[in-house]
């Protein structure tokens, strides 16, 4: 017998053993029905008078989200949060007089708080030399800040390489820059500090 | 129109109580429905009446011309699966592995006569799969024709043919292997040629 014939003769069997089977009585539904359809129609599910506090509670959030969003810092902070962003930041202290211990230097605000964006020739024009940066990764931003009279450096975005640093003012510095970076500035009488901010 | 789309759009135009002609007109394929897949009476009333309210929420979606027999059955099929998925969780991981067997709750389903061959092959029928389960019940039991089983289950009709077959493939073996005593006599067993 072929698989069509023999699917064939198993569907007749199926037919003939249905058509046998026994079922509850099917209970009248119509009334409980129609009622629960006349309490829809006088109550739909989104009623009038809910839908319109429904919106204005999706704008009020929405406009909360776009204020946040709007912040540097908690938009940073979210990035962060997400894994968006990968930074890194790196802080270049004040040389402590030689009896003084250093002790942990407080968190600065968020730079975009504190300045502006500048590309990083701007920054080396300002502080009189070239930061050293690892090998390979460029900064995405660079912030000069006005930080207790701290030269402050970092890149942002090459949107934002062309403006001038001349309107900040900024600790001299007279040391270049080389392998011995941090070294060299934290001795040039200036404090600075270099954020790098990496996109992933 | 048809009588259906007469009702359906007056029930649209706000007369709910034109909605009690479909009611009365479906309740016994869609109980009948819903009773096969949960296989216990009280909770397939529920389904049912749960599926037609449902259904008039959503019947400005319904396309006028269209039967409207498949197109309520998907909503109630699906409230039954939805139902012994729930059991099945609820049942704990063994209520997962073997779907239904006997109804969960002691009901009018035992009121009525049900004989032990029909028990068996229900019983048989609910190891397959829920696909194969629905498809088998919607063409051997409700005997709705091919389109509208592809309408119900939301599958294109040139497909409803070889899911049919492959269902009752299944449904074979499970019989040969565990109620062989259910097979046709008529009918060898054994594998396909």
């Amino acid at each position: 017998m072929t698989n069509e014939r023999r699917d064939d003769r198993w569907a007749q069997w199926l037919d003939t053993e249905a058509a046998a089977a026994a079922y509850p009585t099917t209970p009248d539904l119509a009334s409980r029905v129609v009622a629960a359809a006349r309490i829809e129609r006088r109550a739909p599910r989104f009623a009038i008078g809910r839908a319109p506090r429904l919106a204005a509670a999706t704008v009020v959030a929405l406009v909360m989200l776009a204020a946040t969003i709007a912040v540097p810092p908690a938009r940073t902070a979210i990035g962060e949060f997400f894994g968006l962003v990968q930074g890194e930041r790196i802080e270049v202290l004040p040389t402590p007089p030689p009896d003084v211990t250093p002790t942990a230097f407080p968190a600065p605000p968020p730079l975009e708080n504190l300045g502006s964006p500048y590309s990083l020739e701007a920054i080396a024009a300002v502080v009189g030399f070239a930061p050293a940066l690892p090998a390979g990764e460029l900064p995405r931003a660079v912030f000069l800040v006005d930080y207790d009279g701290v030269a402050f450096s970092s890149r942002r975005s090459r949107a934002h390489q062309a403006a001038s640093a001349s309107r900040f003012p900024v600790g001299s510095c007279s040391q270049p820059a080389d392998s011995a970076f941090v070294r060299a500035l934290s001795t040039c009488g200036a404090t600075l500090a270099l954020m790098r901010r990496f996109a992933r | 129109m048809d009588p259906d789309g007469a009702v359906i759009q007056a029930v649209r135009n706000g007369d709910a109580e034109a909605y009690a002609a479909l009611v009365e007109r479906y309740q016994p394929v869609a109980f009948r429905t819903a009773y096969l897949v949960v296989r216990d009476a009280a909770t397939a009333e529920d389904v049912t009446q749960d599926g037609f309210i449902r259904a008039y929420r959503q019947l400005s979606r319904f396309q006028l011309g269209q039967p409207f027999r498949p197109w309520l059955l998907r909503i109630v099929t699906n409230l039954a699966l939805n139902e012994v998925r729930a059991r099945g969780r609820r049942r704990g991981l063994l209520g997962r592995l073997r779907p239904i067997e006997e109804p969960s709750i002691p009901g009018p389903a035992r009121a009525f006569e049900q004989s032990e061959r029909q028990r068996t092959l229900l019983t048989a029928i609910a190891r397959l799969r829920h696909d194969d389960q629905v498809v088998l019940y919607l063409r051997h039991f409700l005997d709705l024709p091919e389109s509208e089983i592809a309408t119900t289950i939301d599958q294109q009709p040139g497909t409803v043919k070889s899911r049919l077959s492959r269902a009752r493939t299944r449904l074979r073996a499970v019989i040969e292997q565990d109620f062989p005593s259910l097979a046709p006599t008529d009918l060898e067993s054994g594998g396909d040629q």
